[in-house]
């Protein structure tokens, strides 16, 4: 059973279960999970919730309180940004700026959009100024952040509240709604009884936080797995009405464009594709989860495509993948309702196929192909039909590649790199 | 027990983008729709219906089984539709057709998604209302593709075989299931009738034979008036078929040459960007300091200087935060001659054999012409954009040998001079001035002309003096396709003279004349 030395949260106490796959998971979990995933999160809900209680909490509990605090205003100058890390002086401190492994940014949402677009490179591990790319961290940098809701019109509780570019919410690869997972009764008497003071600044875990990071990037992902991911970027992608046969051309005209079409009835125009970031974050989740469900005893290898899928509709909801309208029209609002539906909706795309897509690939790593089967996919799924025919091409070349793969591994290992097959490769790096 | 009942069909036939709405009625009648654009289901149902769970579930999933099987959309609905307007003409059309694409939803739906019996209540209410002799045959027909032929009576109690009717009906329907030819098993029933490369082949025979039942009294059908039935009769959804047809080279039958060329040339003229303004030929530039708020309806947003921002109680953006934009630079005009109103259009169309030569991919104009017509389309519909399009008259002068006046027209009358636009003449080029006069006499209103022609008008040194004593009085823009002639020199410095090289550049500049006299 593998291990993690991480504490637990002293002083915010949340027993409410935000993942129930496999291992009840709650907020302290999920922080963990973040942590060893290296994935930023953002904490959205009502103010005096203890969002920032939590993070300072987080700062103090794994980072030895070195974390930077920004807080965000209205009325923010770019020029403080560069302050708080002490930019001006860096050439004295530059050494104290990269070893900073955490950042807390507070109530995000309070600045305006283009600062908030400042925060882009502090989410992405690095500042820019003058020219230089300034990475954060040393080797290991997350960015915790907090935001209130958006509430729109005159009745807006919250004045001075901006709306939250898609592109930083997207480099949040955990997102969570803090209102929907509200500490207990019981919870709640703990976290009034407990106050925080020098005792609980505990010592700076970044360095073993590094070396699990790594670790974790080494489970593999089933070939399930890989086929979800494919078809979450391009399936979902899919698109019969411009000649591209893609979402993201024509982005800004979907549902509208798609008026009339029979796929709008499946959904297809209130879907778009999730970004190659939020994948990574996703698949980054995936595997920290079930790393940490190892140290919880819970043994498993290999993340398969269920884990992914769970994941997926639980870190999705914020990342604008189903079309908020309408969600509100359908769901009333209700954004767990619409996503377990979705959810459910891409678990019968992929089991319908599952058996079919392993066949096929099978087939040809063994060098066959099969015009008939090949027609199988089409649409959503002919981004399929490129794969194979480029593992078919490599096979007819060099033998049957499923044989030399069980049996000479590494001459399987030369062929993939020989070839700079991106799918082969990334069957030898999972599996 | 409604929305329970969808969310489980909804799962069952996997239609997660449909959405479903509710209303209650007094009446003891439930009625459904099913939008074509949306796939949004609307449901009116009578308070007494309301716990008639069976009835409830056949009729989402009769309106589901429109989306999910047949039409499934408006490219296949049309299909289907010009076989039948060769049989029937109109709301007729309509109701036939309706009554074909339910007959393979129904019988789906028997076989898929047992056991059905809501459809038959639904049958019934509508019987116990009215009947009509094709609701009769249609009702017999469903019960046939059901297998249920023994259930008749349960519809019609006095159905008797030695009525001659009655008969009739019977071998109709035997005659249309033998010529169909469909499996008996079930499932490849199913996999048959939904297969939409059959569907022609059901309709004719289906066609061939209700003609003779039908009759005026039009049974609703699946609910009140089928969403497929609205739907298609609206202008947006037959583009969106042309466009489709077009891309295959054909023209559908139900459309007159005029609605065709009508829609065709809508669909296709250049999209107008308002905001483009182009101005430097006719005004002065006079700068004004300062700055101004960002308007929604007045600015692009690439023209926000996002710098500073300030509170406005009636800023578009959220929050009541708005930014400040460059102010508008305006200008003393120096040639525009109009002081009052908004000016009156008059298009003179040369519609000689040049500009119809050589045709264009069997299209019944030649290039020049056809960009003509673009142009005058571009024209008309950004007149409608810039909302003066119901307070300005319309002409049309043609010329060839022949010149032809359409007279002014209102708005609402235009379809007068896009009937004369399809109707070129194709002969020689003279020009009749004395007609110009007698138009331009009878609309003492401010004009705006745009005349357009490809060559040399033969009988130019005749009229010219008072061809361009007429013109000169009037803000006119001479758009010479082609090669001018010698005369065209002394047009030169009279009016604003565009010489169109290409002419796809021909609507282009018509546009850009437009926002000179217009914005």
């Amino acid at each position: 059973m593998k291990t993690l030395e991480l504490p637990d949260l002293k002083i915010y106490k949340n027993s409410s279960r935000i993942l129930n796959f496999e291992f009840p998971l709650n907020l302290s979990d999920i922080i963990k999970i973040s942590l060893i995933g290296k994935l930023n999160l953002l904490l959205i809900g009502e103010r005096g919730e203890g969002k920032t209680k939590l993070i300072e909490e987080v700062n103090s509990l794994y980072f030895s309180e070195k974390g930077i605090y920004i807080r965000a205003r209205p009325d923010m100058k770019l020029r403080e940004i560069f302050e708080k890390f002490n930019i001006e002086k860096m050439e004295v401190e530059l050494k104290e700026i990269r070893n900073s492994p955490f950042t807390i940014i507070d109530e995000i949402n309070r600045a305006p959009a283009i600062i908030q677009n400042e925060f882009f490179h502090i989410l992405d591990g690095y500042i820019e100024f003058e020219n230089r790319k300034i990475y954060l961290g040393n080797g290991y940098h997350v960015v915790f952040a907090t935001a209130n809701y958006e509430k729109e019109g005159i009745f807006s509780r919250y004045h001075g509240i901006f709306e939250m570019d898609a592109s930083i919410l997207d480099r949040f690869g955990v997102i969570i709604n803090t209102d929907l997972f509200s500490p207990s009764p019981l919870d709640t008497i703990e976290i009034v009884k407990n106050s925080y003071n020098d005792e609980n600044k505990e010592k700076d875990y970044s360095e073993y936080l590094k070396k699990i990071f790594d670790e974790v990037q080494k489970l593999p992902l089933s070939l399930d797995a890989i086929i979800l991911i494919l078809y979450l970027r391009h399936g979902l992608n899919y698109c019969e009405k411009n000649i591209y046969n893609s979402k993201r051309v024509m982005i800004s005209n979907i549902p509208s464009i798609c008026e009339g079409c029979h796929k709008l009835g499946k959904g297809c125009g209130y879907i778009f594709p999730p970004s190659i970031r939020f994948l990574k974050s996703l698949i980054s989740f995936s595997k920290a989860r079930i790393f940490y469900l190892n140290t919880k005893g819970i043994n498993k290898e290999i993340v398969e495509y269920n884990d992914l899928l769970e994941d997926f509709s639980f870190l999705g909801p914020f990342n604008g993948i189903i079309n908020n309208n309408f969600i509100y029209e359908k769901y009333s609002g209700d954004f767990l309702k619409a996503w377990i539906d979705f959810k459910n909706k891409i678990k019968r795309e992929i089991e319908e196929r599952k058996e079919r897509i392993k066949e096929i690939i099978i087939l040809s790593l063994k060098g066959k192909r099969y015009i008939e089967i090949f027609k199988e996919f089409d649409e959503e799924w002919e981004f399929l039909r490129e794969i194979c025919e480029s593992v078919y091409e490599i096979a007819k070349k060099e033998g049957d590649l499923l044989k030399i793969m069980e049996k000479n591994p590494y001459k399987f290992k030369e062929i993939a790199e020989n070839y700079k097959n991106p799918f082969l490769l990334f069957m030898i790096k999972n599996d | 027990m409604i929305r329970e009942i969808f969310e489980k069909i909804d799962k069952n036939m996997e239609f997660f983008g449909g959405m479903l709405k509710v209303f209650e009625i007094e009446e003891n009648e439930i009625r459904a729709e099913i939008s074509l654009k949306d796939w949004k289901i609307s449901i009116e149902i009578g308070k007494n219906l309301k716990n008639k769970e069976n009835l409830i579930r056949d009729v989402i999933l009769h309106e589901v089984a429109h989306w999910k099987i047949c039409p499934k959309d408006i490219i296949n609905h049309y299909n289907l539709f010009e076989i039948v307007y060769k049989y029937f003409k109109g709301e007729d059309a309509n109701y036939i057709l309706n009554a074909f694409e339910d007959l393979i939803v129904n019988t789906y739906n028997k076989f898929e998604n047992p056991p059905y019996e809501g459809q038959k209540e639904f049958f019934k209410i509508q019987i116990s209302k009215n009947i009509s002799k094709f609701y009769k045959f249609f009702v017999i027909l469903n019960l046939y593709l059901w297998d249920e032929k023994e259930s008749i009576k349960e519809f019609f109690k006095d159905f008797n075989l030695n009525k001659k009717e009655d008969f009739e009906i019977l071998r109709d329907i035997e005659e249309i299931l033998k010529s169909w030819n469909l499996p008996s098993n079930p499932h490849q029933k199913i996999s048959y009738i939904k297969n939409s490369s059959n569907w022609k082949k059901l309709l004719i025979k289906f066609l061939e034979k209700c003609k003779k039942y039908f009759d005026f009294i039009k049974i609703p059908l699946s609910g009140f008036e089928s969403t497929f039935e609205k739907e298609s009769k609206k202008g947006e959804n037959i583009e969106k078929y042309l466009i489709y047809k077009l891309k295959k080279g054909k023209i559908p039958d139900f459309l007159s040459k005029f609605e065709f060329l009508d829609i065709y040339y809508k669909i296709n003229a250049p999209l107008i960007f308002v905001k483009m303004i182009h101005k430097e030929k006719f005004e002065i530039p006079l700068l004004k300091y300062g700055k101004e708020k960002f308007d929604i309806n007045e600015n692009s947003f690439f023209e926000i200087n996002w710098k500073t921002l300030f509170f406005d109680p009636f800023s578009p953006f959220k929050n009541r935060i708005n930014f400040y934009v460059n102010p508008f630079n305006h200008g003393i005009y120096i040639k525009h001659p109009f002081k009052k109103s908004i000016p009156d259009i008059l298009f003179i169309l040369d519609s000689s054999g040049s500009m119809l030569t050589p045709n264009l991919n069997n299209f019944p104009f030649g290039e020049k012409y056809h960009n003509a017509i673009l142009g005058i389309y571009a024209v008309l519909s950004f007149l409608k954009k810039i909302g003066v399009a119901p307070y300005i008259k319309y002409s049309l002068i043609q010329f060839s040998s022949k010149t032809i006046s359409t007279g002014w027209l209102n708005y609402y009358e235009i379809k007068e001079l896009k009937k004369r636009i399809f109707c070129p003449e194709g002969s020689t080029t003279k020009f009749d001035v004395d007609l110009l006069e007698k138009t331009l006499s009878e609309n003492k209103n401010e004009k705006f002309i745009l005349f357009i022609t490809d060559s040399e008008i033969f009988n130019f040194y005749k009229i010219k003096e008072k061809l361009i004593q007429l013109l000169s009085e009037n803000y006119t823009f001479f758009f010479q396709m082609g090669k001018p002639g010698s005369a065209y020199k002394v047009l030169k410095n009279k009016f604003n003279y565009i010489k169109v090289e290409k002419s796809s550049d021909l609507y282009g500049k018509m546009i850009e004349a437009s926002k000179n006299v217009y914005l």
